[in-house]
């Protein structure tokens, strides 16, 4: 059995390292991924780490291991953020799995659910409009009709996994202090699925146009800045582009990245890449949306 | 004669429960859209409205499935028009992008107001020719040639515009707002 080092913070950046440990895919053998030592996690962070065990089980090997992380507290934020609720559909865990549930009444919004049809967007929808109210609008003094805004972000951002992914997924959405970069509350919105990725997804509709340049960068340009969608039907595509143009009201950020490239839309307070390309590989695609709190007016 | 359809009352019957209040997702678009067709084609009435005015939310992607897509397989064929009514703030941006890039266009009434405008795809000269028709009311087309201190031909060709696509009921030289029909 080969050891999987799940990062100690493990987010958006750190899915890198995630792949990096799981090498060339698929793997040979089966893995343990080790989150002994893993002290914090974001949405992108648990959802990234369900789609890896997914996408092991989806491609035929062994269900992976998990042994969870050491720390008590670590161990209670990952069971209150629905962690475990779904986990064991793709690891067989090693360690203390707190006995709470999941639950949306403090810094998680919503806690890690699957998608994987029409009917779980309706459910994410109908969960998410409260505590959005709520957190939107008293901590980060985004203006009340935001929340249906927000809704219909994350309902746009969940469905690209059924229209695409051809296989399920996850999203979860929290609150936090964002610290090092930024200094203020944020809201991050997180869907990751174990699917096929922007580059096979468009592939039929557009690898011809781009010739020796089809990758997974152009793929995700095409998504995210052109607005491509795979069907031809002219008001495809409209998801993305309606996620954009909100976040450009808010100074939000999107990051997408799918199988060895991540493209993002940087706002002017972080200083991330636009593009990082040569990643890792991993599996499907991760998308994930921060909206920061806003300047008093 | 107006017909009312409460857009609502199709989700629920679409999605069969009465748990989700959201417009959300294309199957989702899909199904109420095929309700809508069922229920116009069924009415004798030549104008229907569409009352989103129960409905919690609707997403880019329902918008363009009930009713970008409606619109499409209308075409410019029949006789029945369809007027939105009851839209929220967000719902009216949402239909709005989604019939711009398309370059489509529906007569919309905002939630908790009176005034009917257009929505969608539009011109500065369209939405002239709709505002007066609403303002004089129906009439022959010298008469709001007058009004609008155009020429016959400008005027004529912008109601042939409106009417093609469904947003005004023109013929022999006369018009009408949809909410007269």
């Amino acid at each position: 059995m080969r050891v999987v080092n799940v990062p100690p913070s493990l987010d958006h950046h750190a899915i890198n390292a995630l792949a990096e440990s799981i090498g060339a895919w698929p793997p040979e053998g089966r893995l343990l991924f080790d989150a002994r030592g893993t002290t914090w996690a974001s949405p992108s962070g648990l959802t990234a780490l369900l789609t890896a065990g997914q996408a092991l089980i989806e491609a035929g090997l062994d269900r992976p291991r998990l042994a969870l992380p050491a720390q008590d507290d670590v161990r209670s934020y990952w069971a209150r953020a629905g962690f475990f609720t779904n986990a064991t559909e793709c690891f067989e865990l090693h360690g203390k799995v707190p006995r709470r549930q999941a639950d949306t009444t403090s810094d998680v919004l919503l806690p890690v659910m699957p998608i994987r049809a029409s009917e779980d967007v309706h459910l994410v929808v109908s969960r998410i409009q409260e505590a959005a109210a709520r957190i939107l609008t008293h901590e980060l003094r985004i203006a009340a009709k935001a929340t249906m805004r927000f809704a219909m972000t994350l309902s746009e951002a969940c469905q690209n996994v059924i229209e695409h992914a051809g296989t399920g997924g996850w999203v979860a959405v929290h609150a936090y202090t964002w610290r090092k970069r930024l200094g203020k509350r944020v809201v991050v919105i997180a869907v990751s699925d174990a699917g096929v990725g922007f580059r096979r997804s468009l592939e039929a509709t557009e690898a011809r146009r781009h010739g020796d340049r089809w990758n997974d960068r152009t793929a995700l340009e095409s998504a995210l800045i052109h607005g491509v969608s795979r069907f031809r039907d002219p008001g495809r595509g409209q998801g993305l582009s309606g996620i954009k143009h909100f976040l450009q009201d808010w100074q939000g950020k999107i990051s997408i990245r799918s199988g060895t490239a991540r493209l993002s839309i940087v706002p002017p307070w972080d200083d991330d890449v636009p593009m990082a390309e040569g990643l890792p590989f991993f599996p499907g695609a991760q998308l994930q949306i921060v909206i920061p709190a806003q300047e008093e007016a | 004669m107006i017909h009312t359809i409460c857009v609502h009352g199709v989700l629920q019957d679409a999605v069969g429960t009465a748990t989700y209040g959201a417009l959300v997702t294309r199957p989702t678009g899909a199904a109420v859209r095929g309700k809508l067709r069922e229920v116009i084609a069924r009415e004798p009435f030549p104008t229907t409205y569409l009352d989103f005015g129960a409905v919690g939310m609707m997403d880019f992607s329902c918008a363009d499935e009930v009713i970008a897509k409606l619109l499409q397989e209308s075409g410019t064929d029949g006789d029945s028009f369809v007027v939105l009514t009851g839209l929220n703030e967000e719902m009216w941006d949402a239909v709005n992008g989604v019939l711009c890039r398309q370059e489509l266009s529906v007569v919309g009434q905002r939630r908790h107001q009176d005034t009917l405008h257009l929505l969608g795809w539009t011109t500065p000269d369209m939405e002239a020719v709709f505002a007066a028709v609403h303002t004089v009311g129906a009439g022959n087309t010298l008469h709001l040639a007058a009004h609008l201190e155009w020429t016959l031909d400008r005027t004529v060709d912008i109601l042939q515009r409106l009417a093609l696509r469904r947003l005004l009921h023109a013929a022999d030289g006369t018009f009408r707002p949809l909410s007269t029909l």
